[in-house]
């Protein structure tokens, strides 16, 4: 580029010049021509002896002659003017050509004064004629027209002056094109060598670039970027890689999101129709129970009443009835029936419970927001998952006053049990725990309602916290996790605009938060 | 490191090249004279100093001189015939590097254009018809006089005319017209060169130099003011002076040895205009 410029500067320098010497030569060329015109007609003797004795005429003529003369003057300055830096300078020409022009007009001027046409007589004529040819073979005059003639080997010379400069023209265009040529030829030679010295210092970063890009595929760490050193186009191109790696990230959780939303409803939904299909199994036949204990009760309570009339009636009963009451120890029966009864109600009633939270919790198919009390949820949910309870497990509840709260509230109690699994889980894990213990706690304030469920099981290293939240991120055993819980949590407490975090330290446990925002229509206290 | 050092080489290496192709325009540009031959304008015909001889070839005193000037300077000659009132102007303007014919050194010349040192002293003469009565310059009075037209013939005539009363001047450009005119007896009597005058008669009938004039004239070479091919010519003459060279030439043309203390033998320094 440098080359080009230089080369087409120089090239242009060369122009500029021929175009100067050409312009020069022709105006040069122009003022000659001009003055040789203006000198060449210069004839004394055949101008003015014919008006000798024409007064206006005369003096007509003499004028236009030193009229020729200034002309003649004033184009000699102009080429001396135009002949400045010249190399075979016109200025000794042009000086001893006015020297001789100025003479030659001195002679025709001093010719004309001693002529006053008004007094001419014809008689005078031949006289003043003779005056004027020896004016025009005198030296003086013989001079100035050779003088002016010789502009004539001036104008030839101009002539080829102007022919130099146009081929010097065309060689300075030549040059220029052969600059332009050489410099472009040039330019991509070097341009190729930089190429490959640029493509060298560029190669290292690109193939740091390639390196973050190939891990990221492999191990789909998104957290990997790659260093931008250079505020060029490499370092431009590191932060539109990284850009890629980040808005990848992003998409990729949204699709995984959305996947999970479908698996969700998937789930949910299978698992609702179950549930609700299997509390309803249970609770006829409990209902049967439930209802006919009554009656149990009251027959029961029938016949002990009549057994104890027929004994009031028939003290002494026959013998074969006597043996039969002595083995039935019937005394022992009428203590022992109630509370067979009453233990049968409590079964039943747990049996009903259950069912009512198996139903509580697989409202599913409620699509609309509902003012829920949370505690219900968490209580139903702990319900479930009785049977699981390790033993000797300590669940401790604080249960603040809490708003009743607009949600839903199958997803919440979905909340709760993935929770409430892990950290059975978590505490299963680790059997050497001596007091297991799971704690609730709820409060509100005015703007949000704070659930924490907390453990003290094996807690979470903290380089895996940030991935808890991750659909399929598990660290159980295939088969028994799927990574799904958390990130159905995550999303389940999105949805209410609330939060969810996790407060854990590897060997004392677990806590997880979840914060919901108050609507103002919710804060009405139960 | 080594990257940039290697750019900078060809950076280096691209302006050397367009540096190398712009020389030749560069040389282009500055058109060396020094190879041209050299243009020299002379008055053929102008015995002795060019003239034809019966092959067809310029010869003479000053053509002997320029051609070895030109073999000194290592150029090449082309003379161009000029009348020798042209030949101010040639030089002038630069149609001819220099004139050779004869020219004497004056001061007023010396005000437009250049001389080499002297290499001849001259005079003038009056030259008439061989059967003509007139002996000298008291005899032309009321007679037609004759010059060469621009010379220092023509000068000296007009600048005489008050003392010898000439009748008429008529002036010619070229010897041999002039002396044609001579001999059919047009005019009476031709003021000129007087070595021209006596080489012309001593060769051909009909005419004779009657009077010496002693104007004290040089003989020099003529340039454009200010031309430096000046000086370089003149040291050449300056050496030609020294080696006799110039002597040998003045013999072959005049028969004669130059006289000591001429402007042939000695060396002069150039003319200048004196100041004031
Ligand atoms: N309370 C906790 N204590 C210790 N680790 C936990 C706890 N809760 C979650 N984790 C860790 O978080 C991981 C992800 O939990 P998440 O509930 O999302 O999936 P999962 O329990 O493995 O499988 P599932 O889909 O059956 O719930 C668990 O594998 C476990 O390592
Ligand atoms: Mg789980």
């Amino acid at each position: 580029m440098i080359g080009t410029f230089s080369g087409l500067a120089l090239g242009n320098h060369y122009q500029e010049d021929a175009k100067t010497k050409l312009e020069q030569a022709r105006t040069q060329g122009e003022l000659l021509t001009q003055l040789q015109l203006t000198a060449r007609n210069f004839s004394p003797e055949r101008t003015f002896t014919p008006v000798l004795r024409n007064t206006s005429r005369f003096y007509f003529r003499r004028e236009e002659f030193l009229k020729h003369i200034t002309e003649i003057k004033r184009l000699i300055t102009q080429l001396e003017a135009s002949d400045q830096g010249q190399e075979n300078s016109l200025y000794p020409f042009l000086n001893a050509y006015e020297w001789v022009v100025n003479r030659y007009a001195e002679d025709v001027t001093q010719v004309l004064d001693s002529v006053n046409p008004v007094t001419v007589k014809p008689s005078d004529i031949p006289e003043l004629k003779e005056k004027f040819n020896q004016l025009s073979t005198s030296p003086t005059s013989i001079r100035f027209h050779r003088y002016s003639n010789e502009m004539s080997s001036f104008i030839v010379q101009t002539n080829q002056e102007i022919q130099q400069a146009e081929k010097a023209w065309e060689q300075a265009e030549t040059l220029r094109t052969w600059v332009i040529i050489g410099s472009t030829l040039l330019g991509a030679a070097m341009a190729s060598i930089l190429a490959i010295m640029t493509s060298r210092a560029i190669a290292h970063p690109v193939r740091k670039v390639t390196q973050v890009a190939e891990s990221v595929t492999e191990t789909g760490d998104f957290s990997l970027r790659v260093p931008v050193i250079s505020e060029d186009e490499i370092g431009s191109l590191a932060t539109s890689f990284n850009q890629l790696i980040e808005w990848t990230q992003d998409y990729t959780q949204k699709l995984q999101k959305t996947q999970v939303q479908l698996i969700q409803s998937e789930k949910m939904s299978s698992l609702g129709q179950m549930v609700a299909g299997l509390a309803h199994e249970i609770n006829n036949p409990i209902n049967f129970i439930y209802g006919n204990l009554r009656h149990i009760d009251h027959y029961l309570d029938d016949l002990l009443a009549l057994i104890i009339l027929y004994q009031d009636y028939y003290p002494v009963p026959p013998a074969e009835i006597a043996q039969q009451l002595d083995v039935c120890d019937l005394e022992f029966i009428q203590q022992d029936l109630p509370k067979l009864l009453e233990s049968l109600r409590v079964g039943t009633d747990r049996i009903r419970q259950l069912v009512l939270s198996l139903r509580s919790f697989a409202r599913l198919d409620e699509a609309e927001k509902k003012p829920c009390n949370l505690h219900e949820g968490i209580e139903s949910t702990l319900l479930l998952l009785q049977s699981q309870f390790p033993e000797g497990l300590d669940i401790e509840k604080q249960y603040g006053n809490l708003p009743e709260y607009e949600c839903y509230p199958a997803q919440l109690n979905q909340v709760f049990l993935n929770l409430l699994n892990n950290a059975l889980e978590a505490l299963m894990e680790t059997p050497s725990i001596p007091r297991k213990q799971i704690t609730i706690t709820t409060q509100a304030t005015e703007q949000e309602i704070k659930i924490t469920i907390g453990d003290n099981g094996n807690g979470i290293s903290p380089d895996i916290q940030r991935k808890l939240f991750d659909p399929f991120f598990t660290t159980k055993p295939v088969g028994k996790g799927t990574g799904l819980g958390l990130a159905i949590c995550y999303q389940i407490i999105e949805q209410h605009h609330g939060k969810i975090t996790v407060n854990s330290r590897l060997g004392e446990g677990s806590e997880f938060m979840i914060t919901l925002p108050l609507s103002p229509r919710s804060i009405s206290l139960s | 490191m080594s990257k940039l050092t290697s750019r900078r080489t060809v950076l280096h290496l691209l302006t050397g090249l367009s540096v190398s192709l712009l020389l030749p325009a560069c040389q282009n540009s500055t058109i060396p004279e020094d190879s041209s031959p050299l243009q020299v304008g002379t008055n053929v015909g102008n015995v002795p100093w060019q003239l034809e001889n019966e092959s067809g070839e310029l010869v003479g005193f000053e053509i002997d001189l320029v051609n070895i000037i030109a073999q000194r300077l290592d150029r090449e000659v082309e003379y161009q015939d000029i009348t020798f009132i042209n030949l101010f102007p040639a030089v002038l303007s630069h149609r001819i590097d220099l004139a050779v014919s004869s020219i004497t050194i004056t001061k007023s010349r010396l005000e437009t254009v250049d001389f080499t040192q002297p290499y001849y002293d001259s005079d003038q003469s009056l030259m008439v018809q061989s059967d003509s009565e007139i002996t000298g310059l008291t005899d032309m009075q009321g007679k037609v006089v004759a010059v060469e037209s621009g010379s220092t013939a023509d000068e000296w005539v007009q600048g005489h005319q008050g003392q010898y009363n000439f009748k008429e001047v008529r002036r010619y450009e070229g010897l041999q017209p002039a002396i044609e005119d001579l001999r059919a007896g047009v005019y009476d009597g031709y003021v000129g060169d007087i070595p021209a005058f006596l080489y012309y008669a001593e060769n051909n009938p009909g005419v004779k130099v009657v009077e010496r004039i002693p104007t004290e004239e040089q003989y020099s070479m003529m340039f454009a003011k200010g031309d430096p091919l000046r000086d370089r010519i003149n040291d050449i003459i300056t050496t030609l002076k020294q080696e006799g060279i110039l002597a040998e030439i003045h013999e072959k043309w005049f028969g004669s040895p130059p006289e000591e203390g001429t402007s042939t033998v000695e060396v002069l320094p150039i003319p200048q205009l004196e100041e004031n």
